[in-house]
């Protein structure tokens, strides 16, 4: 009983900011599903066991009424009201940039706060602001809008909206500046990401020092938009993005090359997961590495002592705090929602197709890599389909292709970039195998994405045919015989 | 599992051994190749001497587009550049310079010296105080020599002129590989040009031009080419850039002294070899 009702009060949590972030109910929508899911409870209290369906319904209402009144103070736009009435004005501000500022092909991004909003703000490459730096300066205050009026491009705006940001400032003139504001464990964490990418960069080529950027701290502004095009095309741009599932890679190179020096498990599982850890950190700490970072963990726990039931519930709690945090991300942040259906599929779908595929080699990871790109696509396909409107029939081969040799590139990227501190030379050394396999899945990539033939372009993939996919793939996890869980 | 290690070690052995003798085979013995890179709207050229000595000169407007071209052009092992050269502080030819120098080891830095107060140019000064890199102010008359009969000669400025104009101190420099010479003229315009006519007139007859301005019509006048004469002019401009480069009239100037246009907006980067006695052309997309 109690168990089912954790779980009522999660659905209905979820579906109170899921709700939310369609139609706008607001406080007063909180009050209501408050009020009305009392009353129930109240009534199941009185009259007991004939009114006992009573007592979910009341759950329910009041998780809803919880998550609708979350997401209605997340977006709360009070503040914006004083910014709001001088929109389109040059107006004169002061404060700070509060994220890590992105380079970009032209231009530098920056999120700037000021007057108790963010505001985007456009900056040529130099002078250089870092994270925590205080401006005075002017500028045309502006709301985002989308470059492209067609429908299906991406909507600028909502990505925005989902950091709270609702304005933007195209070059304003900067009239005086002054670093080292701002919280400080997050500057000195940009900091050492920046000599980081800097040690990078001098022992590999570029585009070769991108991608290895890339696949160890998430870095992508680096790649280029043409590159970055190319590695979207053949579906793998997931593997540029840090995400648990690298991560989940990289905890499993650490494990098990301990486990070969015959270190406890209990050890190296530890040491695997702090390895976890430490890659977000130098990734920037941003809430989107911070997921990522937390389901690479669960994951490989889950791998590591067979407790996919545990990992499950884990995820969901995971899901429930994050959402807690920012509720928007349950509709506006992809990377969420692809990251939290790739984990879930790790954990659900994976395990019940092992045993269908138990003829594959397993050198060189043939096996968990394939695997684990064939349960990751079938969850996160449709939603890719919905958002993008392509998808790569190929995609499924470039993945395991590329992912051979992914492990080994982090380990030995991550390696280079620390080594870069101590000793240039040492750098060098490691750089160059390094290099062999970052140009190879470039290479893949390029080839990849130049085949015509495997790619689809849906149009009109609404929805409704996401959610029917998702229904068919529910009905499939659900349908296909339990595999017998591994204890330990 | 130690078996395995002991193949890596030889494995990374002979990849060093072919490296280190490739280095040693082809030093001195091959041709001097020239870059116009393909960095969109602005300038980036990059000369490897035959004994491997490498020259940077401008680095157009952003730092992308610069890393991804010397890339492409240098062995995936050399992270050094010997001389970085800036001819003015221009953004589409200074914009590049503080990633290449966060990026690669660079012998040291040469330019007109000219102050100016660009953000680009100001964070490129401050690198290379940081990094301790030597910077070389150039004048006429100076020679760097690159190679066994490959150098340098500085045409431009004589001295600095205080001007609005950044132009007016452009670093202009004569290439000499063997018998071949490539002009280099940055941004100059038509001042210089009159310039170069008084003090070196016969003297300017080149193989290669890299034509002023982005082949701009503010640049590269009819008695000048009539002057230099090259067999190939090397415009950099940006495809479909805003400021319409290069000028129709430029193009036709140069038509009309039958010289082979090389454009980095139509044919991509452009690769010029000479062995001192002949010059081989290839366009690489």
């Amino acid at each position: 009983m109690a168990q089912n009702l954790i779980a009522i009060f999660l659905s209905g949590f979820f579906g109170g900011v899921f709700v939310s972030s369609f139609w706008r109910v607001g406080f007063e929508g909180a009050g209501l599903f408050l009020a009305l899911g009392v009353a129930l409870a109240l009534f199941w209290k009185f009259y007991g066991a004939e009114t006992r369906i009573f007592l979910p319904l009341g759950v329910f209402l009041v998780a809803a009424s919880i998550g609708t009144f979350r997401y209605a103070q997340y977006d709360s736009r009070a503040e914006l009201a004083p910014l709001l009435e001088k929109e389109g004005m040059r107006i004169a501000l002061e404060g700070e940039i509060i994220s890590d500022p992105e380079k970009g092909e032209r231009f530098t991004r920056a999120v700037f706060y000021a007057e108790g909003t963010n505001i985007l703000l456009t900056l040529p490459h130099y002078p250089e602001y870092l994270y925590g730096t205080h401006l005075s300066l002017s500028g045309v205050i502006k709301r985002p809008e989308n470059f492209a009026k067609d429908e299906s491009s991406f909507d600028w705006p909502a990505y925005l909206a989902k950091d709270n940001i609702y304005f933007e400032i195209f070059l304003p003139e900067v009239r005086s500046a002054e670093p080292g504001g701002s919280f400080f464990i997050k500057r000195w964490l940009f900091t050492l990401k920046h000599k980081y990418l800097e040690n990078l960069s001098r022992v590999l080529p570029h585009p070769e020092s991108a991608l290895a950027a890339g696949i160890t701290v998430g870095e992508r502004n680096s790649l280029g938009n043409e590159l970055e095009e190319v590695f979207r095309q053949a579906g793998l741009i997931h593997i540029v993005v840090l995400s648990g599932y690298n991560l989940t890679l990289v905890a499993n190179a650490v494990g098990s090359v301990l486990l070969a020096f015959a270190v406890p498990r209990a050890v190296s599982v530890g040491a695997a997961s702090l390895s976890i850890l430490l890659f977000a950190v130098l990734a920037g700490g941003s809430g989107a590495v911070m997921r990522a970072a937390l389901m690479g963990i669960l994951v490989y726990f889950a791998r590591q002592y067979g407790k996919i039931y545990e990992a499950k519930r884990a995820l969901i709690a995971a899901a429930f705090v994050m959402t807690f945090i920012n509720p928007k991300v349950i509709r506006f942040e992809a990377s969420f929602q692809l990251s939290f259906l790739a984990t879930l599929s790790l954990l659900v779908f994976l395990p019940k197709i092992e045993k269908y595929f138990s003829g594959l080699p397993k050198t060189l990871g043939i096996k968990e890599n394939f695997l684990a790109t064939l349960s990751t696509q079938t969850f996160v396909t449709p939603l890719l389909l919905m958002q993008s409107g392509a998808v790569s029939l190929l995609s499924l081969a470039a993945n395991v292709l590329v992912l051979i040799a992914t492990p080994l590139a982090m380990f030995l990227g991550f390696f280079a970039g620390l080594a870069g501190f101590v000793s240039n030379p040492l750098a060098t050394i490691i750089a160059w195998p390094l290099h062999l396999l970052l140009a190879y899945q470039i290479y893949l990539a390029e080839f990849f994405a130049n085949i015509d033939i495997g790619r689809l372009p849906v149009s009109g993939v609404g929805n409704s045919t996401a959610l029917f996919l998702y229904a068919l793939i529910a009905i499939l996890v659900i349908a296909l015989p339990v595999y017998r869980e591994k204890k330990i | 599992m130690k078996r395995k290690y002991k193949y890596f070690f030889l494995g990374f052995l002979a990849l060093a051994a072919i490296i280190i003798w490739r280095e040693v085979w082809t030093a001195g013995q091959g041709t001097l190749k020239f870059w116009a890179l393909d960095i969109g709207q602005g300038d980036a050229l990059f000369i490897e001497t035959s004994s491997h000595n490498q020259i940077l000169i401008d680095s157009g407007p952003s730092g992308k587009q610069v890393l991804r071209e010397l890339g492409d052009v240098m062995p995936f092992y050399d992270k050094s550049i010997d001389l970085a050269i800036l001819t003015h502080p221009h953004l589409d030819h200074v914009g590049g310079f503080p990633d290449v120098l966060g990026s690669y080891r660079v012998g040291a830095f040469a330019g007109s010296g000219d102050p100016d107060t660009l953000a680009e140019y100001q964070e490129t000064q401050k690198i290379l105080e940081q990094k301790n890199i030597p910077f070389r102010t150039l004048r006429r008359g100076q020679k760097i020599i690159l190679d066994k009969n490959v150098w340098l000669e500085i045409l431009y400025p004589e001295r600095l002129q205080e001007s609005k104009n950044v132009h007016r101190n452009m670093v202009i420099a004569m290439l000499y590989a063997g018998e071949k010479k490539f002009l280099l003229m940055g941004d100059a315009e038509r001042v210089e040009e009159v310039f170069l006519i008084e003090h070196d007139g016969a003297r300017l007859a080149s193989d290669v031009l890299k034509a002023g301005h982005h082949g701009s019509k503010t640049s590269s006048f009819a008695p000048f080419l009539a002057r230099v004469k090259p067999q190939y002019a090397v415009i950099s401009a940006g495809r479909d850039n805003k400021y319409g480069h290069p000028h129709e009239e430029t193009l036709s100037n140069l038509q009309r002294i039958s010289a082979a246009i090389l454009r980095t907006d139509l044919d991509g980067r452009i690769k010029i070899e000479t062995d001192g006695r002949e010059i081989f052309v290839s366009r690489e997309r």
